[in-house]
């Protein structure tokens, strides 16, 4: 088992750094650079050359990539090239907020997708069943940020539940109701972004399971659906589930860009969006660093976590 | 049976889970309302759409760095929006009788906001610093490669000197320049950078309490303001990006103002919101890129001009007269060297059929370049479309995003767009607009070459005599129309929306770019 785990992150290092060439390659040939961004007109040649040397955005392009690459080594990601602000320091506090909301969203929609799933399964082609695909697919159907902006018109706007924007309110950062109050509206638009799908992928897993011969056998034993259900489906089912959470990793970097964006909620999205819109690309790499790397960690995570729940995988 | 009992069994548990969801909305929410309204009686807070570029004083070039600046720092002298000078630190401003020194007395007592008193030298320690090329921003203290000399006269006193003539120079020195004390800057090793490693401290109406990156700026007045302790203690700048979610907070009272859309200003509650529109002396135009073969020909340039309708346009992306002023020249209406006594080119599609027709052109194709995700330039750009259809020329749209286009643009003998939407901000001296028209000029997109109009610019930069002045920059306005490769559309206002609560908008004055020349005349009601 270790060595299978130790494999699979040797095998890793080489696609994370074909991964951030070509991102780093897809940067450098857009047709304007991060300092185009920056200029006005009343800034003379002198100063931009002097901005471009600062920058070394003249230099080639696998010098540049080399300088960032060894920097990674160093593990430095480097300042943003626009504020000039740490991009861990930064990003160290960010991802912490955007953990804050997706871990408890993916929870709650997991929960929610497991019972209507496993409800509509057991109902296949009945009414409940309609009922529920109805509701996914509306759910699949809606763009979060409209959804979003529905949430914040009736929650933020028309009852005043909710504050709409920010994580907390300025200085009460310690205060957990206030958290609570802020976190209501995107946790909602987040779950019911999540749920759908996964909804639908545990209804399609359950369905599968019911036509194998176990279920026939256990049927033939006149077991009751329920004890069928909990004992038996239920648990095989854990099995794709399990993939799901594996998948679920990278979410927890770039998993609310636009929520996020939406609220001002102050995690990942809204700066990597900032950073992207001015071709800041220490900033974008070392988003699109994390990412890549926990979809590469997720999937291992997935395929660890199967053969522990399907000890067969192992062989 | 079973079945029904399972599900519900779901559904009980979902509706509990629901119900203590619920709970724990309802007590969060009684705890907000309070606290909200108990910070609110004595704060401002202000929606900004992203974080200031730059917070140091001598490299600040962005909107929300320059308010971030004007809030924690002061100039010497502020210009206001219709171009007239305002004293802030200095009591009085004169210019010796050959143009060559201008010497700025300071107001007395003076005082930083950590309690220390501000002289003469902390005015020549930030020209210093501000004139050195390292540091960036030294433009406007060179004239001709050569650097102002600044020069303490005594505690109160500073002698700005000239190196050669410049009346753009004599305009400007004391303007534009956010004063810094010595005794705690000195120590900054570097100030190239766009935040310095140190805590400010500053002479402006507010000082900083907290910034926290990407969410918010919160301000505290400055007891030592020279103007009087500002009315409301707290000023927060609330970073919020997107634009519905900034209307909807200023609807809901959680930010006090914010710039908003013409067109957003119908679903704004005017009972509780006050619009207040302005300009910020910003011309949007059409460039024509005189370098591409279709357009180098003046006739066919012209023919152009005399085709378009800005009415128009205007009407469909700001909406009515109030948000828009219609510019003729290179200069905006209200600046002060104004004139709308050139060729205007009114509408008149006979003279633009006329014109194609002596300059041998027909079916002529021409793409145009515009911000796409602009919703007025994307307005713009269809109606361009549409009106130069009528004397047959096709123009095939080019949307993309703005730094690309200009990137483009700015590259020397660049003929890959031949038309493209644009705007900028220059301030009040003409002399700051050669940046833009001048040939070979850094920002001349429009690739336009003409030693008439050079000669004109380098004439009015050295000319004292107000009256003369004038009258060459109206040459140059007249003679830059004719040229017909800029065609002037809008100088579109600035609408700031405001929580009826706060008053004395007009005391706190809106100029453009800082949105407020001093916050701290406002008032809560």
């Amino acid at each position: 088992m270790g060595k299978y785990i130790i494999k699979r992150v040797l095998q890793a290092i080489p696609l994370l750094l074909v991964i951030s060439f070509v991102v780093f390659l897809m940067i450098y040939i857009a047709p304007f650079d991060v300092l185009d961004t920056m200029i006005t007109p009343n800034m003379t040649l002198e100063q931009i050359e002097l901005l471009r040397l600062k920058y070394r955005l003249d230099d080639p392009f696998i010098v540049q990539y080399w300088t960032w690459l060894s920097n990674i080594f160093k593990s430095d990601l480097g300042y943003s090239l626009i504020t000039q602000a740490s991009i861990s320091k930064e990003l160290s506090t960010r991802i912490i907020a955007t953990m804050k909301l997706v871990i408890p969203s993916y929870i709650t929609a997991l929960f929610l997708a497991v019972i209507l799933g496993l409800i509509s399964a057991a109902n296949k082609g009945k009414l409940i069943d309609k009922i529920v695909d109805g509701i996914v697919s509306i759910g699949i159907a809606t763009p979060t940020f409209w959804f979003a902006m529905l949430i914040i018109y009736l929650f933020g706007y028309n009852f005043k539940l909710f504050p709409i924007i920010g994580m907390h309110t300025i200085g009460k950062e310690n205060d957990f109701l206030d958290f609570l109050s802020h976190f209501v509206m995107p946790y909602l638009t987040l779950t019911w972004a999540f749920f759908p799908r996964l909804t639908r992928y545990i209804r399609a897993s359950a369905i599968e399971q019911i036509s194998e011969d176990y279920v026939m056998v256990q049927k033939s034993f006149h077991a009751s659906k329920t004890e069928i259900f909990v004992k038996h489906i239920g648990r095989n089912v854990m099995i794709p589930i399990v993939t799901q959470i594996g998948m679920a990793l990278p979410m927890l970097v770039t998993g609310a860009l636009i929520t996020e964006s939406i609220f001002s909620w102050p995690g990942v999205g809204p700066y990597l969006m900032t950073a992207t819109r001015s071709l800041d690309y220490p900033v974008i790499m070392a988003v699109m660093l994390f990412s890549a790397t926990l979809v590469i960690l997720g999937n291992l995570l997935a395929d660890i976590l199967y053969s522990i729940v399907d000890p067969r995988i192992r062989q | 049976m079973i079945k029904k009992i399972n599900l519900v069994a779901a559904f009980a548990a979902l509706s509990v889970f629901l119900t203590a969801c619920g709970a724990n909305k309802t007590t969060a929410n009684t705890e907000t309302t309070q606290t909200t309204s108990s910070l609110n009686s004595d704060t401002f807070t202000y929606a900004i759409d992203g974080d200031p570029t730059s917070t140091n004083p001598i490299t600040s070039s962005d909107r929300w760095g320059l308010t971030y600046v004007n809030m924690i720092y002061s100039p010497l002298v502020r210009v206001n929006g219709d171009g007239t000078y305002e004293n802030v630190l200095a009591d009085s401003v004169s210019v010796s009788e050959d143009g060559l020194t201008v010497t700025v007395k300071l107001k007395e007592n003076l005082k930083w906001s950590d309690g220390e008193s501000l002289d003469a030298d902390d005015v020549v320690f930030t020209y210093n610093t501000k004139a050195k090329k390292e540091n960036g921003n030294f433009s406007n203290l060179w004239i001709n490669d050569n650097q102002i000399e600044f020069e303490k006269v005594d505690d109160l006193t500073v002698n700005f000197k000239l190196p050669s003539v410049s009346a753009a120079a004599i305009n400007n020195v004391a303007t534009l320049t956010y004063i810094m004390p010595e005794h705690v800057y000195s120590t900054v090793a570097d100030f190239s950078v766009n935040e310095l490693e140190i805590s400010p401290v500053g002479s402006g109406p507010y000082k900083l309490k907290e910034y926290k990156r990407g969410e918010y700026i919160a301000f505290e007045a400055n007891e030592n303001y020279y103007d009087g302790i500002a009315n409301i203690k707290n000023v927060i700048f609330r970073i919020i990006n997107n634009a519905d979610t900034r209307k909807l907070a200023l609807q809901t009272g959680e930010v006090d103002a914010s710039f908003v859309l013409p067109s957003e200003i119908a679903d704004l509650d005017s009972s509780k919101i006050n619009t207040y529109a302005y300009s910020e002396n910003r011309v949007g135009y059409l460039g024509l890129n005189t370098a591409t073969e279709a357009l180098k020909d003046v006739k066919v340039r012209q023919a152009i001009l005399y085709a378009l309708n800005k009415v128009e346009m205007n009407t469909a992306a700001y909406i009515s007269e109030e948000y828009y002023q219609l510019p003729y020249s290179i200069l905006p209406p209200n600046n002060a060297f104004y004139t709308s006594d050139v060729e205007k080119y009114e509408q008149n599609i006979e003279k633009a059929k006329e014109l194609l027709a002596e300059a041998n052109v027909s079916g002529l194709t021409l793409n145009l370049a515009f911000n796409a995700s602009d919703t007025a330039q994307t307005l713009q750009a269809t109606l361009i479309q549409q009106q130069l259809s009528q004397i047959g020329i096709t123009v095939e749209l080019a949307g993309g995003e703005g730094s690309a286009i200009f990137a483009e643009l700015r590259k020397e003998g660049s003929t890959f767009y031949n038309m493209f939407l644009g705007g900028y901000i220059m301030g009040n001296d003409p002399d700051q607009y050669k940046a833009l028209f001048t040939t070979g000029a850094r920002a001349n997109y429009f690739q336009y070459k003409n030693d008439v109009t050079d000669k004109l610019f380098e004439d009015g930069a050295v000319e004292l005599d107000e009256t003369k002045r004038k009258e060459i920059y109206n040459n140059l306005q007249n003679e830059l129309s004719k040229q017909a490769f800029i065609y002037p559309i809008v100088d579109n206002k600035k609408v700031l929306a405001v929580n009826n609560r706060i008053e004395n908008i007009d005391a706190a004055g809106l100029i453009p770019i800082y949105t407020m020349k001093d916050m701290s005349k406002l008032k809560i009601k």
